[in-house]
């Protein structure tokens, strides 16, 4: 970064320095296309986002490509920025955003969505897509928030939908068919237009928006291309995934190396977008996993690698996985680590034996307190399957377990939320017959999330608790936990929720909120120092919005919605039967295990998950 | 009893330019990783969270460079000092590793013969001064038996002399040179020396730098 003398006056610079290992050097001048890979938050959250290390290793395997790192820069820096006019610059060369042919910034998190703004502000490119010179860089967002892409389409000339390995490389042809910079809007609007052709290229300025019901649509350019498909990558073991990541000098959120084992989810809980954005589900193969994770480890001198994945118990052959990477990394002193168990005594037994090097806490995810809530949401775990599960952790040697659990989901009773402490004092209960006098340090760290209605699930349509709905739970969860030793209780933050479930579901009006809480000082409002609600609040008042009502509304049903133009491969009549099924308190079978839902993705994808077959 | 032989590779490199900001957990986590890159037959404790034992020195604060930093790693046998050099060199590129010496030792802490540091500086003042000045306050503080200084801990502020342990100070065009005490009793912090410097010249505030080096570490007498 060309900030070099603001280095001494900020907190952490070692996060703008640069030259760590395995970062890419290429003499700018060598090549014709240069990209700026941005992250919308520090660099301690952005180093740790493995599909950024996919992209800058692909774009970087290019040799007419450069593409270089911008992370945000925290608050101290944003301001001395401004205060001594430098631009934002990439840390591999210290060249200002304006001069890159791309910016291309991962939506990986609602909250980011102001830094989206200032990233662009601080690099000194125009926010709004329609105010761009024509040599201004072309601004494209991704990652998985982009399934909604309407709160953000105006400031993005083009966002992709879906996996990035194949559409980076499309798009990276046609811009250098087109050589930039662009003499003149014209050839800028050409290109912008040619890359609307590119399927899972979602170029907003060409979708007009009409007023439909309560939303405001985007309406397709032409008939033929009612909408835009998600690109999905079929055979993971022939994508490139980077076996030299960088690796970062300060400490980052996940401060490991990663391999990512598969990707999808067949188990279908209906909170859960990822389960749905990115089905169907595909598997590395265990050979591909054991070569990778040891050129990871040569390369990077990580001790310890996690395997990355929605559910890694889920994985085929996740037993001879393990074996092979403890065989190859323990003599290294690597431990492995799983993001996500199973609750159950599987998952318990997995983690027992890859912590044979280091014993960290353990996760589980039960997600709601009562059986009938987990049926509706269809998360299928039992109560049966939690106590086996502690049981074995706490006769493994584990006396740390980490709890998640939401409130505010669909059908909710206030028995439900009591289920919570219910459930955790059966489990303190089962702790203290299996621990005996050593169960005086045995904790149990419970996470209670607050539902967010995302778009593209069987609950998209639902409205989230109010905020003295939110508070009202959480007084009574306090009351049954608050107090109790062995007990940590950790309350997500309501208002924070509430701006995530407004942006998640907004249409092209809530670009302007975005765009006026930005202006009163809205950033890293992912950090709770940095969030105030009440600029939200009046960001959207100031819009005609109120930001509480628009998040608890209900969607009726048959509304036409801002992000039905997004075809993910999942049907909209799919997640209405979900939802149907939710409302019954009927579960639906994992797609490994029964039989195909005819979710609609074998549409986009021939082959499928289903059925216990990888051929079904 | 006989001793235990133990081994160890003393590992120069330069913490220059931009690693000036690297703060000291995040370098020991980088040496960490570029030993394991290395295959390095590094020593690790025991126990469940077993640690390479790699140990350094007192380390630099954030925004000092250092020419001549050391860095020990302990091997688990006897190794060419040539050999972990090839091997570690290229891992640590930007720290422009100079040497690597085996030590064979007993059973001791490397760093309790490190005796001083040497340190350049640029002092903010230094535009602002007249050489002749600043030599004649560098006279008055090497001719002067007590400097005391001010040093707060969490608890209380102790007074102390650091004129003990200034073995050398010297003003060349805007640099100033020295040598100081850095152990546990013989501490002096540059910062210390060159806010004494600012005072004899009659400045009320501290003495800050533009640019601060550790130029190397001495071991035995002081030189």
């Amino acid at each position: 970064m060309n900030i070099d003398n603001l280095l001494d006056d900020v907190v952490g610079p070692a996060r703008y320095i640069g030259c760590e290992h395995n970062m890419v050097e290429k003499d700018p001048q060598s090549v014709a296309l240069r990209f700026a890979l941005c992250y919308p938050d520090v660099y301690e959250v952005g180093t740790s986002h493995v599909g950024s290390q996919i992209l800058y290793h692909i774009l970087n395997s290019r040799a007419d490509t450069y593409c270089e790192r911008v992370y945000h820069p925290w608050a101290d820096a944003v301001q001395l920025l401004k205060e001594r006019n430098i631009r934002l610059a990439s840390l591999e060369t210290g060249t200002p955003l304006t001069d890159f042919h791309v910016v291309g910034i991962t939506l990986q998190h609602e909250l980011n969505y102001t830094n989206v703004l200032s990233l662009l502000d601080l690099g000194g490119v125009a926010l709004w897509s329609c105010e761009r010179t024509a040599d201004e860089p072309i601004v494209i967002g991704g990652g998985p928030c982009a399934v909604n892409p309407e709160p953000l389409a105006p400031f993005f000339d083009a966002l992709v939908i879906g996996d990035g390995e194949e559409v980076v490389q499309e798009i990276m042809d046609l811009l250098g068919r087109h050589s930039p910079p662009f003499p003149d809007m014209h050839s800028r609007e050409r290109f912008l237009r040619e890359l609307s052709g590119v399927e899972g290229v979602y170029v907003p300025f060409l979708w007009p928006v009409k007023k439909v019901g309560r939303f405001l649509v985007p309406q397709p350019p032409s008939a033929d291309r009612p909408s835009v498909r998600r690109r999905v990558v079929e055979d993971l073991d022939a994508a490139p995934f980077p076996t030299r990541p960088i690796v970062p000098y300060r400490e980052s959120v996940h401060d490991r190396a990663q391999v990512e084992i598969s990707r999808g989810c067949t188990r279908g809980c209906r909170f859960c977008q990822a389960g749905i954005i990115y089905r169907h589900t595909r598997e590395r193969s265990v050979e591909t996993l054991r070569r990778q994770a040891n050129e990871i480890i040569d390369a990077t001198g990580y001790d310890q690698i996690s395997l990355s994945s929605l559910s890694c118990t889920d994985y085929t052959e996740i037993e001879t996985l393990l074996e092979v990477l403890h065989q190859d990394l323990s003599e290294r002193r690597v431990s492995i680590g799983m993001p996500s168990i199973r609750a159950d005594a599987f998952g318990v037994e997995l983690a027992r034996r890859v912590q044979r090097v280091k014993k960290s806490g353990l996760t589980f995810a039960p997600e709601a307190g009562s059986q009938a809530l987990r049926d509706r949401i269809n998360k299928n775990v039992t109560e049966q399957d939690l106590r086996e599960a502690v049981e074995a952790a706490f006769r493994a040697g584990w006396q740390t377990i980490k709890l998640y659990f939401m409130i505010g989901l669909p059908g909710e009773t206030d028995d439900d939320v009591l289920g919570i402490g219910e459930t955790v004092q059966q489990m303190l209960e089962l702790g203290r017959q299996c621990l005996g006098k050593r169960s005086g340090r045995m904790q149990f760290n419970v996470s209670v999330a607050l539902l967010v209605p995302k778009p593209h699930t069987p609950f998209q349509w639902a409205g989230q608790d109010s905020l003295p709905q939110f508070e009202y739970k959480r007084r009574m969860l306090l009351q049954q936990m608050g107090r109790r030793k062995q007990v940590k209780l950790n309350c997500h933050d309501a208002p924070a929720a509430i701006v995530e479930a407004f942006l998640a579901r907004g249409d092209r009006r809530a670009a302007d909120v975005v765009e006026t809480a930005y202006h009163c000082g809205a950033v890293l409002d992912a950090w709770t120092e940095h969030f105030d609600f009440e600029r939200w609040r009046n960001a959207a008042a100031e819009h005609g919005i109120d930001i509480e009502k628009a998040a608890s509304e209900e969607i009726p049903l048959d509304a036409v919605l801002p992000w039905d133009h997004i075809d993910v491969g999942v049907t909209k009549e799919y997640l209405l039967r979900e939802l149907e099924r939710s409302q019954k308190g009927v579960t639906t079978d994992d797609c490994r295990l029964g039989e195909c839902q005819d979710c609609g993705m074998t549409r986009l994808v021939g082959r499928c998950f289903t059925g216990g077959d990888a051929d079904g | 009893m006989g001793e235990e032989q133990r081994f160890h590779a003393m590992v120069q490199y330069q913490k220059t330019g931009l690693l000036r900001y690297l703060g000291h957990l995040d370098l020991a986590k980088a040496f960490d990783r570029a030993v394991r890159r290395a295959r390095i037959p590094v020593k690790y404790t025991q126990g469940y969270s077993p640690r390479a034992q790699i140990s350094f020195p007192p380390p630099l604060p954030v925004g000092v460079e250092g020419l001549a930093e050391l860095c020990a790693v302990e091997l688990q046998e006897a190794a060419e000092a040539r050999d972990i050099y090839v091997a570690l060199a290229p891992e640590l590129r930007s720290f422009r590793i100079a040497e690597v010496e085996v030590r064979r030792r007993a059973r001791r802490s490397l760093w309790t013969e490190l005796k001083a540091a040497g340190y350049q500086a640029v002092p903010d003042f230094a535009e602002d001064v007249d050489e002749a000045v600043m030599q004649q306050a560098v006279a008055q503080l090497l001719g002067a038996d007590e400097i005391a200084v001010e040093r707060k801990t969490k608890r209380r502020t102790r007074c102390v002399n650091i004129r003990p342990h200034i073995y050398r100070l010297r003003a060349a065009g805007d640099m100033i040179d020295m040598v100081l005490g850095v152990t546990e009793e013989t501490l002096v912090k540059p910062d210390e020396v060159l806010t004494a410097l600012a005072r004899a010249m009659g400045a009320q505030e501290d003495g800050g730098w533009r640019r601060l080096v550790r130029t190397g570490l001495h071991f035995g007498a002081a030189q």
